[in-house]
């Protein structure tokens, strides 16, 4: 999902119609050189369907040399351990059967629920930030002390400032400003819900999305870009 | 030829080994045959001639497709006359991970209508990766008298209603064995329906339903089935309630227990723990879904014997298996979730010296703020503890070249290896280098393999050294690996014994998939997806190889010319006239 560097290549997948629920780019061969970076941006192309991640970025400096400067760029901004890694989920991957994983996420989500009561602990993290939070989704009753809280929570780095969070996220939650929002800076809350899909905070009902939502991710606004359509699509199918 | 041709030439052959001459009676062929269980040795023995094709069709009564379109109904019945037991398989392995279309077909139903006029005496039935609709199930139950098992691995389709129609008809069912279905789970009511004089169950495994089934039903059930060897509960018996079936069932083989999670007093510990010790003849033991590590001191009077544990949804730590292994000295098959991590694992390779099979799945799978999980050093000292280690199935997140060297240094008799490194194309993560060297070690060590599963950066010499050593290999399953056609080529220009060949993500393209024709006949199927196959390949494929069926899956919103996801099998069948609008045949 990294938006920095490599803009030439960008342009020819077709930014525009990128989801966040993604395929993975072919991992080049090592010394591959030209015909391989040639082969995998044909690959991207003939997908179409989805952005195709540049699985480059996962490898050593030693597979990296060769590549172009742009790309090393591209491999520091995604080793941000804040982040949350670049590559979404991979249908089918890793191979384990579906039975199988809904059992355990059955037993994962029984067992906590158990353990904590009324609680639902999710995962915060912040594009920037060095390092998760957590927060008990129960303790708030509305979309806006959610927003206030988190603004608090993640106020003290200097990235933010107080304004910026809280404005952006305000200023979300309004329809009409969100293209605005998302094409300047500020933040945008997302959540991944129970199907794994990551989606912006604000669609659903409170109550629906506490139930659904399993971890967020506080997104600079022109990152989030990807998730308006499918967000657009929801609300419209839902409507 | 002539079949008193062959006769004579049979003669004087034998003639030259013996003084007298011995002609083969046929009685003494069907005797003979009559013992040969193995699918393949009966393959074998039909093609030697004629005679024997016949005396060897005429007296087979179990048949085993592996590919349910590689063949029709139809041939199957003209060919064998006398079939009791069928075995059939369906889609292709990737659909158990969301990779085929919902409706792609390998339905029954086709196979069960032919079945019902041609095998009125059909006993047993067992389906992998089929679709069967409860209207099927029902047709089964009313069409066999004789119907005794019935064994869904992987199926979809139906639902509890499907069930209940065969505990309600199937007067002489010995086996159901309903295991990780896409089943729609309506309610437990389907065991109730087992009739109150209905004795002859022997294997009832419902583990993988979560509807709470009437338990007294099933006490009654179980203790009025006295040769019942194989019972595998779901999780809502809890563990009371096990105690009281394991009272009434001493003789149990195989148990699969409840959940293991309520509080128990005491004195109902005890009474647990006593139940188990009964019950002398428990081999193999598995559930113990959410097991809580203060009840597993209960099992301990189980473990003695037990041969096989399926640990795979309990989420065990460290040193609760740990614990418990030391009670499990004859274990040969264990299936653990990646929760006990390399300590556990340690464990395993201190405790079980006699493992043969290690499967460890992994507990987080999507979950990637996780960094827990196994490592390369559990597997490497399980490999130094478990030398009969044969089979293995390991999810890690981080692996090298020089651990899995070592791994099959320890371990040379692998017949299985499937490694999966869950990120997609990691290099080792000590030297930054492709696990081609693991890989290679494998291939070059374990000249027994015959399945090979392979992740992490891989270049094309890894499948150079499959194609060049790995002359067992049966199925090999790639993901995300290789640099060029050169390496598909190099595994289909050499593995002699190739039967399936499934690969996704990988730079493969029309060059590899051609350089394969002659060898898909000889193979069972071949699936690529997400490679660099185009139409027209596919198209050439079709157009020069008839005897086989090239099906083309496309994407959503993918090029016209990109063969998204493409599925090769041979086939006496011809094309199948069942395929849905998403699947193109050519």
């Amino acid at each position: 999902m990294g938006k920095g560097g490599g803009g030439d290549e960008k342009e020819k997948m077709g930014f525009e119609e990128t989801e966040l629920r993604l395929g993975i780019g072919l991992p080049g061969g090592v010394g591959g050189g030209e015909a391989t970076d040639r082969q995998q941006v044909q690959v991207v192309k003939k997908r179409g369907f989805s952005e195709t991640i540049d699985l480059k970025l996962k490898l050593s400096s030693k597979d990296s040399c060769g590549m172009d400067p742009n790309d090393d760029q591209k491999v520091k901004e995604n080793t941000d351990p804040a982040k949350p890694p670049a590559k979404a989920q991979v249908v089918g991957w890793p191979p384990v059967r579906s039975f199988r994983k809904n059992m355990l996420a059955t037993q994962k989500s029984s067992s906590s629920s158990e353990e904590g009561g009324n609680a639902t602990f999710v995962k915060v993290s912040m594009d920037g930030a060095p390092y998760l939070r957590k927060v008990d989704l129960r303790m708030y009753k509305t979309y806006q002390e959610l927003s206030d809280a988190l603004a608090k929570m993640f106020s003290s780095f200097s990235t933010i400032g107080n304004c910026g969070a809280q404005a952006g996220m305000k200023d979300f939650m309004n329809e009409r400003k969100l293209m605005d929002v998302l094409n300047g800076s500020d933040y945008v809350p997302t959540y991944e819900d129970k199907d794994g899909d990551w989606m912006l905070v604000g669609d659903v009902p409170w109550e629906m999305f506490i139930e659904s939502c399993k971890r967020l991710r506080i997104m600079k606004g022109t990152e989030a870009i990807g998730l308006a359509p499918k967000a657009m699509e929801k609300c419209k199918n839902r409507s | 030829m002539e079949s008193s041709e062959l006769k004579r030439s049979k003669d004087s052959a034998n003639s030259h080994e013996s003084t007298r001459k011995s002609s083969f009676p046929d009685e003494v062929l069907d005797r003979v045959l009559s013992l040969l269980k193995s699918h393949r040795d009966r393959s074998s023995v039909s093609i030697v001639c004629k005679d024997w094709y016949n005396a060897e069709r005429l007296s087979r009564t179990h048949v085993f497709i592996g590919n349910c379109y590689s063949v029709s109904p139809e041939i199957v019945a003209r060919r064998f006359p006398k079939i009791r037991s069928v075995t059939l398989k369906g889609k292709p392995r990737f659909s158990d991970f969301n990779l085929v279309p919902q409706n792609w077909g390998a339905d029954i139903h086709a196979w069960l209508v032919v079945f019902a006029a041609k095998y009125p005496f059909l006993e047993e039935l067992r389906l992998k990766r089929m679709a069967i609709s409860d209207k099927s199930l029902e047709f089964l139950a009313l069409s066999f008298p004789n119907f005794k098992a019935l064994s869904l691995l992987s199926c979809d389709g139906f639902s509890t209603n499907g069930l209940a129609a065969i505990a309600t008809h199937c007067k002489n069912l010995t086996e159901l064995d309903i295991q990780e279905n896409g089943i729609d789970d309506k309610g437990g009511g389907w065991l109730s329906c087992f009739p109150e004089c209905f004795t002859s169950l022997e294997v009832l495994n419902f583990a993988n339903l979560t509807s709470e089934i009437n338990f007294d039903a099933l006490e009654r059930l179980v203790s009025r089935c006295k040769s019942m060897r194989v019972l595998k509960l779901n999780r809502s018996i809890s563990l009371e309630q096990l105690q009281r079936l394991l009272v009434s069932s001493p003789q149990l083989a195989e148990l699969g227990t409840g959940s293991f999670s309520q509080g128990l007093t005491f004195q109902q510990h005890e009474e647990l723990e006593r139940s188990l010790s009964n019950c002398k003849n428990i081999h193999t033991l598995s559930g113990l879904w959410e097991a809580m590590g203060i009840y597993l001191p209960a099992l301990y009077p189980a473990c003695a014997h037990l041969t096989f544990l399926n640990l795979s949804y309990a989420a065990l730590q460290s040193g609760e298996l740990a614990k418990l292994l030391t009670h499990c000295p004859q274990l040969r098959c264990l299936w653990v979730l990646d929760t006990v991590e390399d300590k556990g694992l340690e464990a395993i390779g201190l405790n079980c010296p006699l493992l043969e099979e290690l499967r460890v799945f992994p507990a987080d799978p999507f979950d990637e703020d996780i960094i827990h999980g196994v490592t390369e050093a559990g597997f490497v000292a399980v490999s130094f503890g478990c030398p009969r280690l044969h089979y293995v199935l390991y999810f890690c997140r981080q692996m090298t070249n020089a651990a899995v060297a070592t791994i099959v240094q320890n371990c040379p008799d692998f017949t299985h290896f499937r490694l999966c490194i869950m990120n997609p194309g990691q290099p080792d993560y000590l030297t930054n280098e492709p696990m081609d060297e693991a890989f290679g070690a494998v291939v070059k060590t374990c000249t027994k393999l015959q399945r090979l599963s392979v992740s992490g950066l891989l270049t094309n010499l890894t499948f150079e050294n499959i194609g060049r050593y790995a002359k067992n290999l049966e199925t090999l399953s790639v993901a995300f690996a290789g640099s060029s056609d050169w390496g598909m080529q190099c595994v289909l220009g050499g593995c002699p014994k190739l039967r399936k060949l499934e690969i996704r993500d990988c730079p493969f393209g029309n060059a590899a998939l051609l350089s394969g024709l002659e060898k898909y006949e000889s193979m069972r199927s071949l699936w690529m997806s997400a490679c660099n196959v185009t139409m027209n390949g596919c198209r050439l494929l079709a157009r020069e190889m008839p005897r086989l069926n090239v099906e083309v899956m496309k994407e959503d919103g993918s090029d016209d010319s990109q063969a998204d996801k493409v599925y090769v099998y041979r086939s006496i069948a011809g094309p199948r006239r069942d395929a849905p609008p998403s699947v193109l045949t050519l």
